[in-house]
């Protein structure tokens, strides 16, 4: 920087004080962005530490309970939702100080005819970015310090951290602190680089004309080759590996937000028509204003399309993960009544099954022999080791799967065939996660400890994902009979029950002893849903912080474009418009954008949406459930078109109607 | 010979807006340049001051050849020698008046007490004292043309260029600012070269240079600067 910068901070001051309100959604979208990052990035490492605490006091053994724990699919989802608001972050201070630099075109130009270097004109700019950057980031920090508590306490609220204390927020770490304030104000500057640099770039005399008809055509065609290029090569990489789907999915953004020009020009002319038959009066006006300067208009609705594309997908990617777990709960819980200890309730629905208590074997013994009962088959627990490692067994009985389902991903033969070796021979079925730990295929002989210290061979007969075990953890599931012999297991934890038709559960429940509880599935498993529902419906939550800098950037631009034209405006009032046409032309205009930019947005979501899901289908079971599945967000859908244009057409109601009730004098004498 | 161009061209695409202009100003002198609409003045204007490149032709100012010299070092010509005067004064609306005068000095590197001093006193030179922390949508057309005046002077340029700087105010406040021009040149030495297709500010220079169709069509030397003369109005009248 040169000595110039220091002198252009009262200039650029004197801009963002004469306008307050851009400034604050400026730094207000600053703000968000690194209050989510912050927040995330300082509550992870917290709720990783507790994670891995909450599973060393379940597990007997304790050891290895940092290799047991993959991030959490919860958290790994916080992190990207952190990524996203940067971006979105990033892209809306861009949007604004593209916007902020046309209205200010005369004003640059001005400079430059007294004088101002090219230089000069970028640092102007590049002031008011580090200034807006630096009092964004700062109380982004602050933000996102008392948004890291809540997450916490968030993450603890879902039961994903049992058997401790909420964690306490310790000394945010100092690299994610650095990181945030590094990022809040490298990504205003940045994002004002490219504006203030082609600002530097104007000749004085053409930023004192409008811009040129052929100029925008040769920007507009640019614009649709720089996106088409985006978005091959998003296609390209989404088609080479899903790892790289998240760069796919911003480069797709990218695509679009450099074609809009290109689609406005493209779609306002196929929409005038109906438009004229409902609006005769204002359409064919506001449709004239964003066709004369489509980058202009381009501007606001990139901001909503990427508020549209960041709600989108990540209605996708919630929609995906609750359809999946909603399959989970429904294929696992297929029997009518479960038996358990009633201690053992909680850790039921958070799959930390292990080191539980048992039920009563006398108990058992006469569930079994009740005439009330039409078919019963229980779960045992128990542990082994292989390689050092501390595995948890499942003993089923293989005969009586129908009211305990396993989820095969691969298993050999037929599944009966499979169910029959581990009921005749020393068989197991192992989940994904040892498979992928320990490169262990179907057939393979796995060496097991058994209880006497001896070790068996057991044959891989299948793999599955198991519910006892829990998704993405180390387990073994099999025969009850081979557990007892080998292992030394022979109690119930669970017993999975059907009743006979018109049976009384009451005579069920006398037969209980000790803690043990007689559940109805049904509404237990209406729990767990709803338990997964109310995840969603947090989830949207954070998708609707993630946008909300997209909505300020919106109204920002809004509020911009309308501003602008104020002379505009007032030339029109002095012509003859009502303010009724005024505030009907703004409003048109809005809507149209809105419907481009949100049919755009919706579009892009859902491609990023699918690239999300890519990214964390792996991190899910493959099994004859099948993954985590792409789902399209059609709820998300409607609240992002319906929600997101009434958003837009509040925005523009305020500017508009001051627009048009201005006195004619004062709009014409604007500057 | 302070301003010099040599058969200067320029061309819009394939529109020719000056054809072959040759033009010679003399240090202190005040000139008028005027003409049609679309005859060229404001584009000859525009290369003078190095806000714009010719297409052929070369134009001087002192002893910079303006087409050899780069975009920062017009910058620098602009903020030392030239005070711009607009017809629509064209002030930055963000800032206040003594800010806007101060501008130009800011940009040249002059310390920001120093630069709003020397503004506060050209402020009151042009006859703006105690307007100097209004902001220009808080004062009159006159008020802000004399501000833009004020800005145009503050570097002390070696010439001053007004385009049609009374074109957007009555006739008695656009009187004013003429004489405020005229007085300030006969007081600081300076060139004042003032487009504008209004006869009675043209007939208050020394020289009437009158464009046609992008080339000279008559030059006339003013021995007074009264009333305009019969002569001249019947010359402008014709155009």
């Amino acid at each position: 920087m040169t000595p110039f910068l220091p002198r252009f901070i009262p200039l650029a001051l004197r801009y963002m004080q004469r306008r307050k309100l851009r400034t604050a959604f400026t730094m207000l979208a600053i703000l968000f962005g690194v209050m989510v990052l912050f927040g995330t990035s300082t509550a992870m490492p917290v709720i990783r530490d507790a994670k891995i605490l909450s599973i060393a006091s379940t597990l007997s053994a304790g050891e290895n309970a940092e290799n047991d724990t993959s991030l959490d699919l919860s958290v790994a989802l916080m992190n990207s939702f952190g990524m996203l608001s940067l971006f979105v972050g990033g892209f809306l201070i861009f949007n604004t100080y593209r916007a902020v630099l046309v209205e200010r075109q005369r004003d640059l130009a001005l400079l430059r005819i007294v004088g101002a270097t090219r230089r000069q004109i970028g640092q102007l700019i590049l002031a008011e970015a580090l200034f807006q950057g630096l009092v964004g980031s700062l109380l982004g920090l602050l933000s996102g310090w008392v948004f890291a508590g809540w997450l916490i306490r968030f993450i603890y609220d879902t039961g994903i951290l049992p058997n401790i204390d909420v964690p306490a927020l310790g000394v945010p770490p100092l690299d994610a602190l650095l990181i945030a304030i590094g990022l809040g104000i490298g990504t205003a500057l940045l994002a004002a680089y490219l504006p203030a640099r082609r600002a530097g770039l104007m000749s004085p005399l053409a930023a004192l004309r409008p811009t040129a008809p052929d100029t925008e055509r040769r920007s507009t065609r640019i614009g649709w080759i720089a996106g088409a290029v985006c978005l091959i090569a998003a296609a390209a990489m989404l088609m080479i590996s899903g790892q790289i789907a998240m760069l796919a999915g911003f480069l797709c953004l990218l695509g679009v937000v450099l074609m809009m020009p290109g689609i406005i020009r493209v779609s306002i002319p196929l929409l005038l028509p109906l438009l004229r038959r409902f609006f005769p009066r204002s359409a064919d006006i506001a449709s004239g204003n964003i066709m004369r300067q489509p980058r202009r208009s381009a501007v606001t609705a990139n901001s909503l399309m990427v508020a549209f594309a960041v709600f989108v997908a990540s209605a996708a990617m919630v929609d995906a993960m609750h359809s999946y777990m909603v399959r989970l709960f429904t294929f696992h819980l297929a029997s009518d009544y479960l038996v358990m200890d009633q201690g053992n309730m909680l850790t039921m629905i958070t799959s930390n099954m292990d080191n539980q208590r048992v039920l009563d074997s006398q108990m058992v013994a006469q569930i079994n022999a009740s005439p009330e009962v039409e078919a019963v088959t229980g779960i045992r627990v128990g542990q082994t080791t292989y390689q050092g490692q501390s595995l948890m067994l499942v003993g089923i009985d293989p005969s009586r799967t129908a009211l305990r389902p396993l989820d095969f991903a691969a298993h050999v033969g037929t599944i009966d065939e499979a169910l029959a070796m581990i009921q005749n021979e020393r068989a197991v079925f192992v989940t994904p996660e040892v498979t992928r730990l320990y490169g262990i295929q179907i057939n393979d002989s796995l060496p097991l400890t058994t209880d006497s210290g001896s070790t068996q061979p057991y044959r891989v007969a299948g793999i599955v994902a198991d519910m006892t075990v829990g998704t993405g953890k180390l387990g073994l599931v099999l025969s009850q009979q081979h557990l007892s012999e080998d292992f030394g297991v022979q109690d119930d934890l669970v017993l999975y029950l059907n009743l006979v038709d018109d049976a009384d559960p009451a005579s069920v429940r006398q037969l209980l002893a000790g803690n043990a509880i007689l559940v109805d599935v049904a509404p237990f498993r209406q729990m767990g849903i709803s338990g997964v529902t109310d995840v969603t419906k947090s989830v949207y939550l954070f998708a609707l912080l993630v946008i909300a800098p997209a909505l300020l950037g919106l109204v920002n631009t809004l509020v911009i474009s309308i501003h602008e034209r104020t002379r505009e405006i007032g030339i029109m009032r002095a012509i003859g418009s009502g303010e009724q046409l005024i505030m009907r032309m703004v409003l048109m205009e809005t809507l149209l954008l809105s419907i481009i930019g949100g049919v755009a947005g919706i579009l892009a979501g859902l491609i990023c949406g699918a690239s999300l899901v890519a990214i964390f289908a792996p991190t899910t079971v493959v099994s004859t459930l099948g993954s985590m599945e792409f789902q399209f967000p059609v709820i998300g859908m409607i609240i992002a078109l319906v929600g997101g244009t009434a958003i837009a057409l509040l925005a523009s109601l305020s500017p508009a109607r001051r627009a048009a009730r201005m006195s004619v004098v004062d709009t014409l004498r604007f500057e | 010979m302070i301003i010099r161009t040599e058969n200067l061209v320029k061309q819009f695409g394939k529109t020719a807006v000056l054809r072959g202009i040759n033009l010679h100003v003399q240090a202190g002198e005040f000139v008028a340049v005027t003409g049609q609409s679309g005859s060229g003045k404001s584009t000859l204007l525009h290369l003078i001051g190095g806000l714009d490149r010719p297409t052929g032709g070369k134009v001087w100012l002192e002893d910079h050849d303006l087409g050899t010299l780069t975009d920062d070092q017009l910058a620098a010509v602009r903020r030392q020698k030239i005070g711009y005067i607009f017809q629509i004064y064209n002030l930055i609306p963000v800032v206040n008046a003594r800010e806007n005068v101060a501008m130009p000095l800011i940009l040249d590197g002059v310390s920001r007490k120093e630069a709003l001093t020397r503004a506060d006193r050209v402020l009151d030179m042009v006859g703006l004292n105690g307007l100097e922390r209004m902001f220009p949508a808080e004062l009159s057309g006159g008020q802000q043309q004399r501000v833009a005046i004020a800005r145009a002077l503050v570097i002390e340029p070696s010439i001053i260029l007004a385009d049609e700087p009374t074109g957007a105010l009555d006739t008695r406040t656009g009187d004013d600012i003429m004489t405020l021009l005229r007085h300030t040149l006969r007081h600081t030495q300076r060139t004042v070269v003032v487009v504008t297709h209004d006869p009675r500010i043209a007939a208050r220079t020394d020289r009437i240079i009158t464009l046609r169709d992008g080339m000279i069509e008559d030059v006339m030397s003013l021995a007074h600067h009264a009333a305009p003369s019969a002569a001249v109005l019947t010359i402008q009248g014709g155009l």
